[in-house]
């Protein structure tokens, strides 16, 4: 701490000390205590003095960002309620201030702070459902892209087929969840006034791909085998590399093959293509 | 009262914040009552999707103006150019009549309070936001305007009274200062001084655009809350900045508790009767 008199502080040393002081978790008066200040560089008047002004702008600066943060993540905020949402988000911007010019991204490490947090216990799907909903952002303002349609592949000469990119629209997003975190939210979603069973929840590994169409957000679960096969286009492997890879995965009977097919054209009507071959 | 030719920007009429819930009703009926738009710029530096969309149409009917809360301008932290060029692109694609943002600092230490915290008006923070402003005009290659902030407190160090602080900025590092009627009243009330005094102190060839929004009052002080109509004080005080300012482009704000898209324009009608009112008394005044 700057040990010249705060009227005398430099304009860093002032930013310096009000910051600390309004993002302490504990409130102004603790903030004086721990950092020991016996001079505010701001001033009291009789009807408001330093510290309670000091106070408009702690309140303002945790109020601000934990709505922010109950609005980005609704369903972890409906599971809990309001006073153990308010304690996590007290504890997360403890360890987690927020550094980018954006709110947006103020919540950015919530799903793994969760991950290592004793609301575990009592909720093991918190850390996947905070995952879950924070891809559901990432998806909702990702890069714009036009959709590949079933013509443009149509239109493709046969020979230029195992040369082709298929690529994934930039708004695409795997994730790996535990519990089917989707159904807590379709829940809460449809009636927040009621208790979602948790005990009911499997606790069982699955695969999620979330994507924009057009301007909606999508998720879909996905088995083993189609995950592989989405993740090869998103390195970028062209078509004859995911043909190859399918036959390990599927096999090459005419069967598998339509299978194959159907799976293609699946992702080109759920808008997770890209129109660029 | 200024000339056509000493304009800080051109006079754009009445405007509102563009909020997402009133998002429908501007694209399904394309409201004539509102002459411009203000958009919160950091809410349309993402990547894409339905928000910048919107934009495009709206931009392609109405003039936009773009409006920053996060530039920190008076921030001890090195200018954060991936902002800037952010800020840049935006407006390359929503072609804004102007830029602004806020005389304040809102980050140190790379730490985010996500608020437009007061600047000591001291002769070191005038110089530092004044070479500063400098380098964001050059680098986006226009002039920016900067809005007086509402504040709660005031720091033993200064040596300036707000008025002069913000004038001495907008002389030295030439540029545009968008006017907060709610903030002016505001302030005064919470540094017990009077807004006329403010007001007068501003040289009306920097002013190019102005904000009425509404306050809470709190008891022992106001708090700018931008969730209520706009208070009969500010009002007033609006017809005192017409006075001085004349044909300035106004904005409602409202920002919380946002209402419906009707009883918003009954407010922007508020204003325009006002500005009628003072442009008749003008009239007959000549």
């Amino acid at each position: 701490m700057p040990s010249n008199p705060s009227s005398q502080l430099t304009l860093k040393e002032t930013q310096d000390l009000i910051k600390k002081l309004v993002s302490y978790s504990g409130g102004i008066e603790a903030a004086i205590e721990h950092y020991q200040l016996h001079d505010l560089p701001v001033c009291s008047t009789e009807k408001l003095d330093a510290v309670r002004r000091l106070e408009i702008y702690a309140t303002a600066y945790f109020i601000r960002i934990h709505n922010s943060l109950k609005e980005d993540y609704a369903t972890v905020h409906a599971v809990l309620g309001d006073e153990l949402f308010l304690e996590l988000i007290r504890e997360y911007l403890n360890v987690h201030v927020p550094r980018h010019f954006s709110l947006r991204y103020a919540g950015k490490h919530l799903p793994p702070f969760l991950k290592r947090h004793s609301l575990q216990e009592q909720y093991p799907f918190l850390a996947d459902l905070a995952a879950f909903e924070w891809e559901l952002l990432e998806a909702f303002d990702a890069a714009d892209a036009v959709a590949l349609e079933l013509s443009d592949l149509e239109a493709c000469a046969p020979e230029a087929w195992p040369n082709l990119h298929l690529q994934l629209v930039p708004s695409v997003r795997f994730l790996t969840a535990q519990f089917p975190v989707w159904e807590i939210r379709k829940h809460y979603l449809g009636s927040p006034e009621t208790v979602f069973a948790f005990e009911r929840l499997k606790d069982e590994t699955s695969s999620i791909v979330l994507w924009r169409n057009e301007y909606e957000v999508m998720y879909q679960s996905l088995e083993e085998k189609e995950e592989k096969l989405l993740q090869l286009l998103k390195a970028g492997k062209k078509f004859s590399t995911l043909c190859e890879e399918a036959e390990d995965l599927i096999g090459s009977s005419q069967e598998e093959l339509l299978h194959l097919t159907q799976m293609l054209a699946g992702w080109v009507k759920s808008g997770l293509l890209k129109k660029e071959l | 009262m200024k000339t056509a030719d000493s304009k800080a920007c051109p006079f754009l009429s009445f405007g509102v914040g563009l909020r997402t819930k009133h998002y429908p009703d501007i694209l399904e009926k394309w409201p004539k009552e509102v002459d411009w738009f203000e958009v919160i710029s950091e809410n349309f530096m993402i990547p894409g999707g339905r928000p910048l969309s919107v934009l495009d149409q709206i931009a392609e009917h109405y003039p936009i103006v773009m409006h920053g809360v996060s530039m920190s301008i008076g921030s001890t932290d090195p200018l954060d150019f991936d902002y800037l060029k952010k800020l840049k692109q935006l407006a390359d694609r929503c072609n804004p009549k102007w830029i602004s943002d806020h005389t304040c600092w809102s980050s140190t230490g790379k730490h985010s309070l996500h608020d437009l915290m007061p600047i000591p008006q001291t002769e070191e923070a005038a110089k530092h936001v004044i070479a500063r402003v400098r380098q964001v005009q050059d680098f986006l290659e226009r002039k920016i305007l900067l809005e007086n902030v509402s504040s709660y407190m005031e720091y033993h160090s200064s040596s300036m009274t707000e008025w002069e602080f913000v004038s001495c900025i907008a002389e030295e590092a030439d540029c545009n200062i968008l006017l907060d009627i709610n903030n002016i009243f505001v302030s005064a009330v919470n540094h017990e001084f009077d807004p006329h005094v403010y007001l007068n102190a501003i040289d009306p060839k920097r002013v190019g655009q102005f904000h009425l929004a509404g306050h809470s009052d709190m008891g022992t002080h106001l708090l700018d809350t931008h969730d209520h109509h706009i208070r009969d004080e500010v009002w007033k005080l609006y017809d005192k900045a017409l006075e001085r300012f004349g044909d300035v482009s106004t904005l409602i704000e409202w920002d919380d508790h946002i209402p419906p898209f009707d009883e918003l324009l009954l407010e922007l009608t508020r204003a325009k009767e006002r500005y009628h009112a003072f442009k008749s008394k003008q009239s007959a005044n000549a």
